[in-house]
């Protein structure tokens, strides 16, 4: 029995911000934004729409759409399990009522007035908008997907978790298909938490990102099969907390070089980027990244990867590794093979 | 190895209930609530005042971490809850840890949403208000040291499964789940899916989520979840009268291993994980399915899983969270699928609801209520829902040889656990 991913769907930034993380530690980024598609038939309705991040929407419109090339029907068993980056896109935006309850702050006022005035501020339905599982729960509510499911998050090997649970739960279960995604939202939250964990730079760039896939297992090739996945390999390395620099070093465990094309992420920076690349050619093989497209995808990374790999497939190009290392300097790879 | 059968072979708990699994027993035996006005959050002022927090100082039990760690525990309580439990465990620990290999160990935590105590930071916060920057932008890169692994608000939220896979050296993975109320429960389930694939032998799951600051406290109880605090209990599960749920916190986590890694170390498994159930309403974001299909399947899946049958259950640890919604539909899930007169019971009324601990908080007291053979009941139901069910209204001494625990979550997400006490020739 082998593993194929059948279908692909993904939405990608098309809108690039550069703006100032902090005046005062004088840092800046830039962020690439998914607009969702308002004019499909699956935008999600007014009333949840106005709790959901950018990426959950095109999350909501590219599942039926997949959906909808499988003839898929509603009361089939298929799990569903997504990585998810950032749960807030704009942290300044999502609190900027309750820190202007701030601004009315005295030193006459009562701690009770200042409780009461915060409580007042704070959005009726703020446990939703950051609910972690919101990419997941919507994707099921929009789509009818009811069974075996999860949501892994945050950092960038997530999407490499995903797609190992998803190989797993084929391999055991009684069924024939997963779906699988990876959302990432960009903006100051997410700026805020990397850049704080592995040190700004300058040139720093994160973008947002939305992919599903179709994977399904067979003996033999199913037809219109986009590629087979061949392994999916974790870096076998426990990051230290006891040291406080991070390692965020290639840590060179897995063979990242048997392939036509290794086509990598991780990087916050260009500089950071061209050092990656440097590193995956080293190893022999033709290397490529999204990064100077759109930067760093976050969880989306390595879904986007697989697809840029399977897009990139030709006469030269039969085998593609889609190696990944997260913040915390985990690596992962991915390695598909063209059908 | 494939097949292979998954075990307890620890676990350990900080909870407003017990600090440390020996407590658990002797608090839910006297009745114990944690139920109070908040002390560690000013409430005045709100509606919600009362939660379920963990009383006791905590330092002691993190003395021998490093300093660095030691003050993120000040800003970050999910932090400090799970390294406080680690560290309540750590020498009882030290003879497993150098059992294991590290490419062979995963750790598996499901941690809840990032809800950032403001009230701390208030200062720092207001010299950024009018300085013509982004405040929070100001206030997290001023709190958070630039490049320091560790942040001290705002983590990313895989440095739970990190930090606990740095203690037990587990190389194999360390994944973090996100599905709210289930994420502790899924990372349990998880693991038992690890072991079972022979993706590893030993398994590290658990979880740690606090709603003890002003926002979360807040933002829950603007949801209609959280009791009001002119309420005399906070909590009723499946009391005619329930009114909401009370806010937690806990942290807690499980050793599970294949019955290959039982046998070769002869160790003395706890308890045995069966299966698991795991399902989506696929209804609305914002309610669960009034029919409650899904959660019934999830209850069906985890005993089909199981391989016994309805009527081997002795014992549910319900999810019981003493919202309208959720005890009605769990128990019209339970009704379905499990015999007239089977005992529930939830002890959220007395722990309150840890959202992503919620799973490994009452998955531990079951271990312990089925060591023991108790079945403690519900603590403030006086008047019970109707059901065939059998709502547990005194405490009993029970041999309890399979037992159920639920959790179901905001978004639709149903999951539920099966144990079995008794191991058939495998304790020594």
């Amino acid at each position: 029995m082998k593993i194929y991913i059948t279908k692909y769907v993904a939405s990608y930034p098309t809108d690039f911000k550069k703006v100032i993380g902090s005046k005062i530690f004088r840092t800046e980024f830039t962020y690439g934004l998914i607009e969702p598609r308002r004019d499909s038939e699956f935008f999600p309705n007014r009333s949840d729409e106005k709790i959901m991040r950018s990426d959950v929407k095109e999350a909501v419109v590219l599942i039926n759409e997949l959906l909808r090339k499988s003839n898929f029907k509603s009361t089939e068993r298929t799990p569903l399990f997504i990585a998810n980056g950032a749960f807030i896109e704009d942290s300044n935006k999502y609190l900027q009522r309750v820190m202007k309850v701030y601004e009315t702050f005295t030193d006459e006022l009562g701690e009770k007035e200042k409780i009461h005035r915060i409580y007042r501020a704070c959005p009726p339905l703020i446990a939703l908008e950051t609910l972690t599982n919101s990419t997941m729960s919507y994707v099921a509510q929009y789509s009818g997907l009811k069974y075996l499911n999860s949501t892994f998050g945050n950092t960038s090997q997530s999407f490499s978790l995903v797609l190992k649970e998803s190989l797993n739960t084929l391999n055991r279960d009684d069924v024939d298909r997963v779906i699988i995604g990876a959302t990432n939202c960009s903006g100051n939250y997410s700026f805020l938490m990397n850049s704080s964990v592995v040190g700004y730079t300058t040139g720093w760039r994160e973008s947002a990102g939305v992919g599903l896939l179709e994977v399904v297992k067979s003996d033999t090739i199913p037809k219109g099969a986009l590629c087979e996945i061949k392994d999916v390999k974790l870096g076998l390395k426990v990051p230290s907390l006891t040291e406080q620099k991070i390692d965020r070093k290639w840590n060179k465990i897995a063979k990242i070089g048997e392939s036509d094309l290794i086509i990598c992420s991780g990087a916050f920076t260009s500089k950071e980027n061209q050092k990656d690349l440097e590193y995956c050619e080293d190893s022999g093989a033709k290397s490529k990244s999204l990064f100077e497209s759109y930067g760093n995808l976050g969880s989306a990374n390595s879904l986007l990867g697989i697809i840029e790999g399977i897009q990139m497939f030709d006469a030269s190009i039969a085998t593609v590794n889609v190696v990944d290392r997260d913040i915390y300097g985990r690596e992962s790879i991915i390695k598909i093979k063209k059908c | 190895m494939l097949g292979d059968k998954t075990y307890v072979i620890e676990y350990e708990l900080v909870s407003p209930i017990a600090v440390g699994k020996e407590h658990i027993l002797p608090n839910l035996k006297k009745g114990f609530s944690a139920d109070r006005i908040v002390n560690r959050v000013d409430t005045e002022g709100l509606p919600f005042r009362k939660a379920a927090e963990v009383q006791e100082d905590l330092n002691g039990f993190i003395k021998d971490e490093p300093q660095h760690i030691k003050e993120v525990c000040c800003h970050d309580r999910k932090l400090e809850l799970l390294a406080s439990c680690f560290g309540i465990a750590r020498h009882r620990l030290d003879t497993l840890i150098n059992l294991l290999e590290p490419e062979k160990t995963g750790v598996i935590i499901g941690v809840g949403a990032d809800v950032t105590a403001f009230e701390n930071y208030e200062e720092e916060l207001l010299k950024h208000l009018n300085s013509g920057s982004i405040p929070i932008n100001e206030l997290f890169t001023r709190i958070n040291d630039n490049g320091i692994k560790l942040n001290s608000v705002n983590n990313p939220y895989d440095l739970y499964s990190i930090y606990l896979a740095e203690k037990f050296k587990a190389a194999a993975f360390q994944k973090s789940v996100l599905t709210a109320c289930v994420s502790s429960t899924q990372a349990i389930a998880l693991g038992y899916d690890a072991i079972k694939n022979g993706e590893a032998e030993v398994v590290i799951s658990g979880g740690t989520d606090s709603l003890i600051n002003l926002l979360a406290i807040i933002s829950f109880g603007k949801l209609g979840v959280i009791t009001e605090s002119t309420e005399e209990v906070s909590c009723r599960p499946f009391d005619l009268h329930r009114k909401g749920t009370l806010a937690g916190e806990a942290a807690g986590f499980v050793v599970l291993a294949s019955e290959s890694f039982v046998k070769e170390h002869n160790l003395n498994p706890v308890a045995e994980l069966l299966g698991y159930g795991n399902t989506l309403d696929a209804y609305k974001i914002t309610a669960p399915d009034p029919e409650g299909l899904s959660m019934t399947a999830a209850v069906e899946n985890a005993i089909n899983d199981s391989k016994i049958s309805s009527n081997q259950i002795d014992y549910v640890l319900a999810h019981g969270t003493g919202t309208r919604h959720n005890d009605e539909l769990e128990l019209k899930a339970l009704e379905q699928v499990l015999p007239k007169g089977t005992p529930i019971s939830s002890t959220k009324d007395r722990h309150g609801h840890a959202i992503a601990a919620a799973g490994i908080q009452e998955f531990c007291i079951l271990l312990e209520l089925m060591k023991d053979g108790y079945i403690p009941k519900n603590l403030n139901t006086k008047n019970p829902c109707q059901t065939e069910l059998d709502i547990v209204r005194e405490d009993r001494q029970a041999n309890i040889k399979y037992a159920l625990t639920s959790n179901f979550a905001f978004g639709g997400i149903n999951t539920v656990l099966a144990v079995k006490n008794e191991i058939d020739g495998i304790r020594s």
